[in-house]
């Protein structure tokens, strides 16, 4: 099936999220006005204007009812949704670099940056159903003194915060008492991408190291290691298959443009999970990927580049078919 | 009084008279108005359905044309094609490859292209296959000699 | 592995080291004369006196007797009067031919003590210990008839053997093998290795080492066509014995020892054109090795192997004389010289060592003439390049064809539209391709040569694109848009050929069959710096080096057919070059018996490939099995540890 082409961006892709239904794509760029689209055919449904500047990262609440947003123009925002309104604003004194929903939508934590003498900190927020009740105020501030936090994302039933850092490392922060339990470096450059099993029983990572890698939650031993040759954007986990999508790659490669090719260069690459194996390349976007999300239903997927495109891909029935003898020889 | 009566009927009537005149004069004249318009309007309308009659057939002439010249191309096309085909030995008797539509042709040309590919690749896959084993087999055949050779 | 960590050179550094003086430095030894009796003694001497009369004053005269035979020993002592004459007896006296069998080694007295020690007398220096002749040809008898390449990867360097489609086996690795880059010489029995000091070379199954030559900072080098002698060049100079600064060197790669040293102007190398690249080779070797020649203004330099001497005592003067090139079968040099006055330009034969000029043929408004051997030495095409207007030139070729009586040279114009580029014979074969630009666009030609009798036969029968296209004894098989192509790369085997466009061009490369004249398969190796076929004509790579470009370097195996067979990523790659192999043992006869024969071959070759294909099918079944398994018991742990923590 040809791929959708959702054009409204004007500057490069930071994020793309499905909703929990995934009839809705909810997209941020460094253009500073989020978008939201219908899924199947590419429609967009409303943007949420405000933000000004870059929006770094957005959280959709689990009814999709509620939408939160990162921006460099030190704000974390709630919007409406359907209203496209926003409910409610923190002020903070850096970037905000990411931004997520607990699970149960009744908190949320978003992280600012490492700039202007300010550490790069977690901060975790209440949500009140009713707007009258909520409050600026946050519940817990986690500083991080070290390399500062590139991704963060709440572990299972919101005992733990998971932080990928600067440097590679990986850390798990006790969620309600801000305690460090666990660091490791297992990469060797920025963590860029961070995205969980449907069970938080493991996560997949993507660093500019070139590599994405999947840990297991509790121990963060490494897993898998998936090699490629350019620094890696974002790594998004099938939630059918035992496959896992890697996008990236870096701006030299824009030469390729020259010959005035009608279609970009910039790939996702599909792996087998537990084989490592690449099993396919799907072209089309003219700047690095920056972001990829799996549809929840699995049957697409949707990337957002540096060229400001976001583009959604059908995957084609062979697709399903496609299966290595291996896996059913198996006791 | 009578004469008077009658004078004025007389009056009356030339007045009748006069108005009926005008009347009519007038009628006539709304009447020709009327003639008149409706002859420029079917002139006009002559005018336009010889125009459009002019345009079609001009359009039709046009037409004929892009048919003969398509028709002309088709067959030159198709000439070339019974041509090509005929140059390769393609088992088609001529006088039926020459009473064949362009498409037909055409799909006779993408199924000679498609059966050459094919024939390509068997043809290849055997020689290198033969090339890999002449190959090894003068290797095989040398070795002794190898042997020989650093005994010298 | 000590012996790699840090090449040791002191020994022959000593050797060639410059010495205070030893008060012997007007004293030089000629080697190789005639061992005579008391009897013929004298007169042997005065022979040796006048041949070295221009030098200077004789001051002594010693020749060492042995009294065991009463024969001389064979090698004389003459003392000069200064340092300047001996350098100069050694200069004109060695590479000179007593007779057939004696032609003189000339050494300084310093440089021979150097190999002797304590003794009195010259004695021949103690031969390099080289491994055996078998061990240096042990990977020709591969049992599956594999090649192999030697990789650079950063500081590595890895010997691997070709296995097609699969990973290929490593033969051997070592890190910081060289400081460079690596070489093969031209028959694959050595690999090169460039060192602050020298040259090492190395072969044998262990890959051992087998022989090094001392010169700092060598840059380039370039092997004998038979693997006796090799030259070197560095940009910065060494000292040599009589205190002069020489840039290139050449030595016998058995014994190690160095026969000559050259000085070499730093500005004579950069060419005529004072081009920054530097034209290399500089020596020219004969297809034997006999000699080697070089350009120089006005003349080409023959030196004979090994004294190194020139040949008959003098360069072969040729005024002005632009560009040589040795045939690559006889003692034939062919060389050109511009239009001077109301002298034409004229490209001339010549044969050694009679210095018989074979053929000569004068051409008119010449800008430049190229000159191109076949290589089996059968043609020699000549581009002829002449200008059409101030822009414009037009190229005709000359072919001389050396296997006919007085050299017959067919014309051949080439369409004036095109500007030619280059052209490329096939090896082992009568075919040519040429490389031209017709405005924007890039034209590719395949040429046939006709055999002279039957010239007439083909002019009659209508197979060429057009008859107009026919000289004399050339056929036009072909001429097609080659666009994208920037090179034309013939299989060493013949017949097949690729049309690449590498390093400033898009990395397209098309895979031709010239005797059916099809294009077998095409395939792109984005950004690809090199391409080359494998000895045997089987395979090809397409590579970007790390040296050129930063992005994706790795190679890609294909088929000589143009199907893709593996593609390696390989981070920080710079080089990949296939072990060239010596021609086959094998007899015309031998050769013959074995194709009678290859059905037989097929089928054992057949069951062999089967049973190789099942190996490795099974391996990597096996290896995605217990990965899968692996991954499904982690899962099974998780989830049970997970079950587990719901229930408390």
């Amino acid at each position: 099936m040809r791929p959708i082409l959702l054009h409204g961006h004007t500057r490069s892709l930071t994020k793309v999220k499905y909703n929990r239904d995934g009839d809705l794509l909810f997209t941020v760029s460094k253009d500073a006005k989020p978008n939201v689209w219908f899924a199947h055919n590419g429609e967009r449904l409303g943007s949420y204007d405000g933000h000004n500047g870059a929006v770094w990262d957005l959280d959709v609440s689990y009814d999709s009812k509620r939408l939160l947003t990162a921006s460099a123009d030190n704000t974390c925002r709630l919007w409406g949704v359907e209203s496209g309104k926003e409910l409610f604003r923190w002020n903070t004194r850096t970037a905000v670099r990411q931004v997520a929903f607990a699970q149960g939508d009744r908190m949320a934590l978003y992280v600012t940056d490492a700039t202007m003498g300010q550490p790069s900190t977690i901060w975790v927020v209440a949500i009140e159903e009713d707007l009258e009740n909520q409050s600026d105020e946050f519940e817990r501030k986690i500083i991080i003194n070290g390399p500062k936090a590139t991704v963060a994302s709440w572990g299972d039933l919101n005992k733990t915060i998971y932080t990928g850092h600067e440097d590679g490392t990986i850390t798990i922060w006790d969620a309600e008492t801000g305690e460090k339990i666990k660091s490791v470096k297992s990469h060797d450059s920025v963590i860029s991408d961070m995205q969980w099993a449907p069970d938080y029983g493991y996560f997949i990572t993507a660093s500019k190291d070139h590599t994405a890698k999947i840990f297991d939650a509790k121990t963060l031993r490494v897993m898998k290691t998936y090699t490629t040759q350019r620094p890696v954007n974002s790594a998004a986990l099938s939630p059918i298959r035992p496959h896992i999508a890697l996008g990236g790659g870096q701006e030299a490669m824009e030469v390729t443009q020259i010959g005035g090719a009608k279609q970009g260069k910039f790939e996702t690459r599909f792996f087998h999970l537990p084989f490592e194996e690449e099993i396919g390349r799907v072209k089309g976007h003219f700047g690095p990927i920056n972001t990829l999300a799996f549809a929840p239903d699995g049957r697409s997927f949707a990337s957002g580049a540096e060229d400001g495109f976001v583009r959604i891909h059908y995957f084609d029935d062979d697709y399903f078919e496609f299966n290595y003898e291996e896996e059913s020889l198996t006791a | 009084e009578e004469r008077k009566q009658n004078l004025q009927r007389s009056l009356l009537i030339q007045k009748k008279k006069e108005l009926r005149e005008n009347e009519l004069a007038k009628q006539e004249k709304l009447e020709a108005e009327a003639r008149k318009k409706r002859a420029e309007a079917e002139a006009e309308s002559e005018k336009i359905r010889l125009e459009e009659d002019a345009k079609k057939r001009e359009a039709d002439r046009l037409n004929q044309q892009l048919v003969d010249i398509k028709r002309e191309e088709a067959g030159k096309l198709a000439a070339k094609l019974a041509e090509d085909l005929k140059n390769k030995n393609v088992k088609v008797n001529t006088e039926e490859l020459e009473g064949m539509d362009t498409a037909r042709l055409m799909q006779l040309q993408v199924e000679q292209l498609e059966k050459e590919k094919r024939e390509l690749q068997t043809r290849l896959k055997t020689m290198s296959k033969k090339f890999d084993h002449t190959e090894r087999a003068m290797r095989k055949a040398e070795i002794p000699l190898l042997d020989r050779d650093y005994d010298e | 592995d000590d012996e790699l960590l840090d090449i040791d050179f002191s020994d022959i550094e000593e050797r060639y080291r410059v010495d205070m003086p030893t008060g012997y430095e007007t004293v030089v030894v000629v080697d190789n004369t005639p061992k005579v009796g008391e009897e013929k003694k004298d007169r042997l001497l005065n022979a040796i006196k006048k041949i070295f009369k221009d030098i200077g004053d004789i001051k002594t005269i010693h020749m060492p007797m042995d009294s065991a035979t009463g024969q001389s020993k064979g090698y004389i002592f003459i003392e000069f009067e200064t340092v300047e004459q001996a350098t100069q007896a050694v200069k004109l006296g060695n590479g000179h031919k007593l007779d057939r069998a004696h032609v003189f080694a000339v050494n300084r007295f310093d440089d021979i003590e150097k190999y002797t020690s304590t003794n009195d007398e010259y004695v021949e220096p103690a031969e390099v210990p080289f491994v055996e002749k078998e061990h240096l040809k042990s990977w020709l008898a591969d049992p599956r008839a594999r090649d192999q390449w030697v990789m650079m990867k950063g500081d590595e360097v890895s010997i691997y053997w070709n296995n097609k489609s699969e990973q290929p086996d490593l033969d051997h690795s070592r890190s910081n093998w060289s400081d460079m880059y690596v070489s093969w010489s031209p028959k694959g029995t050595y690999l090169a290795t460039f060192h602050k000091q020298g040259i090492a070379l190395w072969g044998g199954p262990t890959w051992s080492k087998i022989n090094r030559f001392a010169h700092p900072n060598v840059k380039l080098i370039d092997f004998s066509p038979n693997e006796k002698y090799i030259t070197t060049w560095s940009h910065e100079p060494f000292l040599t014995a009589d205190g002069e600064h020489h840039r290139l060197a050449i030595w016998d790669i058995v014994t190690g020892r160095q026969l000559r040293t050259f000085a070499i102007d730093a500005a004579v190398a950069a060419g005529p054109e004072g081009k920054q690249k530097i034209d290399w080779p500089m020596f020219k070797w004969s297809y034997d090795d006999k000699y080697v020649a070089r350009l120089a203004p006005g003349m080409i330099s023959v030196y004979e192997t090994p004294g190194m001497g020139l040949l008959d005592k003098k360069s072969i003067k040729v005024d002005d004389v632009q560009a040589f090139a040795w045939s690559p079968s006889e003692h034939i040099l062919s060389y050109w010289t511009p239009e001077s006055g109301n002298i034409p330009a004229r490209v001339s034969l010549m044969r050694l060592p009679s210095r018989e000029v074979l053929r000569t043929k004068n051409l008119f408004n010449v800008i430049d003439c190229k000159l191109f051997w076949q290589q089996s030495g059968d043609y020699l095409l000549v581009t002829v390049k002449r200008a059409k207007s101030k822009k414009a030139t037009t190229t005709n070729f000359e072919i001389f064809r050396l296997r006919e009586k007085d050299v017959p040279v067919d014309v051949m114009e080439v369409d004036s539209v095109l500007e030619v580029t280059n052209i490329y014979w096939e090896p082992l074969g009568s075919r040519f391709a040429l490389l031209a630009m017709e405005g924007t666009k890039i034209v590719c030609n395949f040429y046939q040569m006709v055999p002279a009798a039957a010239p007439a036969a083909a002019k009659g029968k209508k197979a060429g694109p057009s008859v107009g296209d026919v000289a004399l004894g050339v056929k036009l098989l072909k001429s097609f848009d080659a666009k994208g192509t920037n090179q034309i790369i013939w299989s060493p085997k013949g017949r097949f050929c690729l049309l690449a466009g590498v390093r400033a061009f898009q990395g397209e490369i098309q895979f031709w069959d010239v005797e059916e004249l099809v294009m077998m398969g095409s395939g792109e190796h984005y950004m690809c710096t090199d391409v080359d076929w494998d000895p045997t004509g089987r395979y090809v790579t397409s590579s970007v080096s790390w040296w050129r470009v930063q992005t994706d370097t790795g190679f890609i195996m294909w088929t000589f057919t143009g199907q893709q067979l593996a593609k390696q990523a390989v981070p920080a790659f710079k080089q990949l070059l296939w072990r060239p192999r010596p021609p086959t043992l094998l007899s015309e006869e031998e050769q013959k018996q074995v194709k009678k024969n290859l059905k037989e071959y097929s089928k054992q070759f057949d069951e062999e490939d089967a049973a190789q294909t099942k190996a490795v099918t099974r391996e990597v079944l096996e290896r995605r099995i217990k990965l899968w398994n692996e991954w499904a018991e982690y899962r099974n742990r998780v989830h049970a540890d997970y079950e587990a923590a719901a229930d408390v």
